[in-house]
């Protein structure tokens, strides 16, 4: 092989593999299964606010908030931040207790690229709600390389 | 010491909430970047946020790099009666920093 056709083949293989390099959507199930287990996620008592379009990937504001009485008996355990396109899935975790009051969160994410972000809470009996909100990013924010 | 900027919305009532805004001024550098030789920047995010009051931890935040540049974060915390609220964070260079505030309830 010589080297032209050595770094030709070299180019296809970069090519083939680009797809697992550059950022792609992950589905649902994937997404959620290091978190939840096999257990599945249901919709409902999460609440994710989120602008339709975010013009700037760097810095998109959201609020979640989960219904919840907040006892020693019923309360929000977990409440998780998850982005099906971003490098790392996990934007943040958030731990609560009996203590906190009503799970009410702001804050600011960076998001690569039109895609839907998740809220996913568990509650103190097991279960994992969740909450899903589609997002149109006109400047990504790149997270790598893409 | 990293800056931060604190607001606590102080509850009206022994019944109602206390808001809790920080801003941390922060890069939160991804690890994806590049600088202008070419070489990578390495990764430095706040990567956990505690929040005790009166000694008690009452939220605890985990971030990654998902979470923009200068990290602002809004949560509510329930204070039966008032106290000092210490918030306490630390990012992957191992630097850490902290704000506190004094939570004083009506009555």
């Amino acid at each position: 092989m010589n080297l032209r056709r050595r770094l030709l083949w070299a180019l296809g293989l970069g090519w083939g593999a680009t797809p697992a390099l550059f950022a792609q959507h992950v589905p649902q199930e994937e997404l959620l299964q290091p978190y939840v287990g096999i257990n599945s996620a249901q919709k409902g008592r999460v609440k994710l606010d989120i602008a339709r379009l975010a013009d700037n990937g760097f810095n998109v504001p959201l609020k979640v908030s989960v219904a919840s009485p907040m006892t020693e008996q019923d309360h929000v355990r977990r409440l998780l931040l998850l982005s099906n396109r971003n490098p790392r899935p996990l934007m943040a975790a958030f731990d609560f207790g009996p203590s906190s009051d009503q799970v009410l969160i702001s804050t600011r994410v960076r998001l690569g690229g039109s895609q839907t972000v998740y809220a996913l809470a568990q509650t103190s009996d097991g279960l994992w709600w969740l909450d899903t909100a589609e997002v149109e990013v006109t400047e990504s924010a790149c997270l790598d390389q893409t | 010491m990293m800056h931060s900027r604190l607001q606590i919305i102080p509850a009206k009532l022994p019944s109602q909430l206390t808001t809790v805004r920080l801003l941390i001024r922060h890069p939160m550098e991804t690890g994806f970047r590049f600088d202008v030789n070419g070489s990578a920047v390495t990764k430095n995010v706040i990567h956990t946020l505690t929040a005790l009051f009166d000694g008690k931890q009452v939220f605890k935040a985990t971030l990654g790099s998902g979470i923009s540049a200068d990290p602002f974060l809004e949560f509510q915390v329930r204070t039966p009666q008032s106290g000092e609220l210490l918030l306490q964070w630390q990012d992957d260079a191992g630097e850490t920093g902290e704000a506190k505030a004094l939570i004083s309830l009506p009555g």
